[in-house]
């Protein structure tokens, strides 16, 4: 595949994602005229309501849809380096299942507290979803990390991690059996995924978390290039495998468990788009499919924002469902497709 | 004949070498014990011995990728446990069995791989690299195959990329665990000549373990002839033919080395 392919295809996705992450800004419920977007968005203006509806809700969740797409997929494609695994993504630590156990006992209980206490936990409600996720996550990864000297090769710290997100599922399950409907409601909503619910200060924060996982996630290109030819001759290349173990682990989890905690599990793009990359690009040197993965999934959480917030009506659709419906149909079509895929990440 | 400098006095020893694994519960499983061996520059050696004789544990061993249970193995002077990673990897380029590379990487991307101690923190390729890289490519025979994918590759030249990939390391003592294991014979017997031909031109010190006793008999300068339960002949393929071990432990009527 030529270097002009390359380049061209590049600076496509990079036009792409930026037309998407504006189309995001201008298509909403509520229809705001060009000329008054690029006013609100560069200077000033008179319409109140419009200048809020753009700077607090549209502007912050479309940002959240470009971290988040680009955070997970980046995420997604080290956890398939580190573990070899097509079906590996970001989630697959059980880091998530630790944020959703910790968001699950935070809503349980604040149901049993909540009645006496309603005004005060309705306040608290998202901060203290996002407290209880980010203290679940944290919980999980020194486990996993505690573990990781224990084990002898990547594989074992797979199925550990797998064991972990089964039995997160199990306790929030039990939760949820000795809860009340609405609770249980509540927290399938959080489980269904949003991006609208951060605030720009809590977008500081999100900021911080997932920068210094890319940042990570840059240093660690060389090392994963070499876990390409297989963890062994890896080793005899050169790479310390287990500072590269600790902070793939650290990196993708800050970067995951940190998305998580803001906007819940976002299912799919973490497994689908470090593939489609993969295929687009001929190529699994992560000098291309780091930055890549990170401009196409921020491109398709963007068209997954758009479409689920219905252009014109008043209804938004669960995150979740949106990438599902877009992820699963394409990692099908990649696997018939590409008959090397075994041995392509 | 060219020699490089400071290679030719590089050796790699094992001195008491007792090897095995630490089961669980304490128990140690001894594969080998007392094991003497010097690794000398510009000579090859094939590691020959029977199935579960402990051969690639030797090479890991050797290679410091596993701990001895007892004595010590020293590279260049200094005991292998206490050096690094990337020190290590500068002078010792390990080939090992495993075959999990991915496909959609190309032959230059591989054998560049071995330049990894040597390029920045991104891996970037600098001109000098280039040439090593090109030239180690040339070696092995895969001139013109630089932008090949893995995957398209036959079995024999898998096994010369990751060879020039230890070239490209500039590492001059090359430790291969079956390396002709899955070739057909043609390329077994190319395989081998090249390792003989660069023990010859550049003074590298070349170690094989392999099954193909022939092969070995006929190429290697020196033969490590594992004897289970017992201990390690080394000497010439001719001593070693007629110590009669051979035909002890791989003979059978149909077969016979005397």
């Amino acid at each position: 595949m030529s270097k002009k392919y390359h380049t061209t295809l590049i600076s496509l996705l990079i036009v792409a994602v930026i037309c998407l992450f504006f189309l995001d800004i201008i298509l909403g419920s509520v229809t705001i005229p060009m000329r008054h977007i690029i006013n609100i968005l560069f200077s000033r203006t008179d319409n109140k309501g419009w200048e809020y509806i753009i700077m607090q809700l549209r502007l912050p969740r479309a940002l959240v849809a470009l971290f988040a797409g680009a955070g997970l997929s980046v995420a997604g494609l080290m956890m398939q380096t580190l573990f070899r695994n097509p079906l590996a993504g970001p989630y697959v630590l059980g880091i998530s299942s630790g944020a959703g156990l910790g968001v699950a006992i935070y809503t349980m209980l604040s149901g049993i507290i909540g009645t006496g206490a309603g005004f005060i936990i309705s306040k608290l409600n998202y901060l203290g979803q996002v407290t209880s996720a980010i203290f679940g996550a944290v919980v999980i990864l020194i486990i996993v990390i505690s573990i990781v000297p224990k084990v002898k090769d990547s594989v074992s710290l797979l199925i550990v991690g797998i064991m972990f997100g089964s039995l997160a599922t199990a306790v929030i399950s039990v939760l949820q059996f000795f809860s009340t409907p609405q609770l249980v409601q509540k927290f399938a909503l959080w489980t269904m995924g949003s991006l609208g619910d951060v605030n720009w200060d809590q977008h500081m924060i999100l900021s911080i978390i997932v920068i210094t996982g890319f940042a990570v996630a840059i240093f660690l290109i060389k090392p994963m290039n070499a876990l390409l030819l297989g963890e062994s001759n890896a080793v005899t290349t050169g790479i310390e495998i287990k500072k590269t173990r600790y902070l793939i682990i650290i990196s993708s989890s800050l970067i995951a468990g940190g998305l998580t905690a803001f906007t819940g599990p976002v299912a799919f793009i973490g497994i689908a788009i470090p593939h489609i990359v993969r295929m687009l690009f001929n190529s699994s040197n992560h000098k291309i499919t780091i930055p890549m993965s990170a401009i196409c999934g921020a491109a398709l959480l963007l068209i997954c924002d758009i479409i689920s917030q219905v252009p014109g009506r008043s209804i938004v659709l669960p995150i979740n469902v949106l990438t599902a419906l877009f992820g699963a149909p394409v990692v099908i079509w990649i696997i018939i497709g590409k008959k090397n895929l075994r041995t392509s990440f | 004949m060219t020699v490089k400098a400071g290679l030719k006095n590089m050796v790699l020893k094992g001195v008491n070498l007792s090897i095995g694994y630490k089961l669980h519960g304490g128990k140690v499983l001894h594969l080998q014990k007392e094991l003497n061996m010097e690794l000398r520059a510009g000579e090859l050696v094939c590691l020959v011995g029977p199935n579960g004789s402990g051969k690639s544990t030797l090479i890991r061993t050797l290679a410091g990728l596993q701990k001895p249970l007892s004595g010590s193995v020293i590279l260049d002077g200094y005991d292998i446990s206490a050096m690094k990673v990337p020190e290590k990897s500068q002078l010792l380029g390990i080939i090992l069995t495993e075959r999990n590379t991915v496909d959609n990487i190309t032959v230059f991307e591989i054998v560049s791989m071995g330049r990894y101690n040597y390029t920045n923190w991104l891996g970037t390729i600098r001109e000098q690299d280039r040439k090593k890289i090109s030239k180690a490519i040339y070696l092995v025979g895969l001139h013109g195959f630089e932008n090949r994918f893995f995957g398209s590759l036959s079995d024999g030249e898998k096994q010369r990329t990751f060879i020039a990939k230890t070239l490209a390391s500039e590492a001059s003592i090359l430790l291969l665990d079956e390396p002709i294991a899955q070739l057909d014979i043609p390329n077994r017997v190319e395989i081998m000549t090249f390792l003989k031909k660069l023990t010859h031109i550049s003074d590298y010190s070349v170690l094989v373990s392999t099954h193909e006793l022939d092969i070995a008999l006929k190429i290697a300068d020196k033969i490590w002839l594992i004897i289970p339960g017992d201990k390690m002949l080394i000497g010439t393929p001719d001593e070693v033919i007629k110590s009669g071990y051979l035909d002890e432990l791989f003979g059978n009527e149909l077969i016979s080395f005397k």
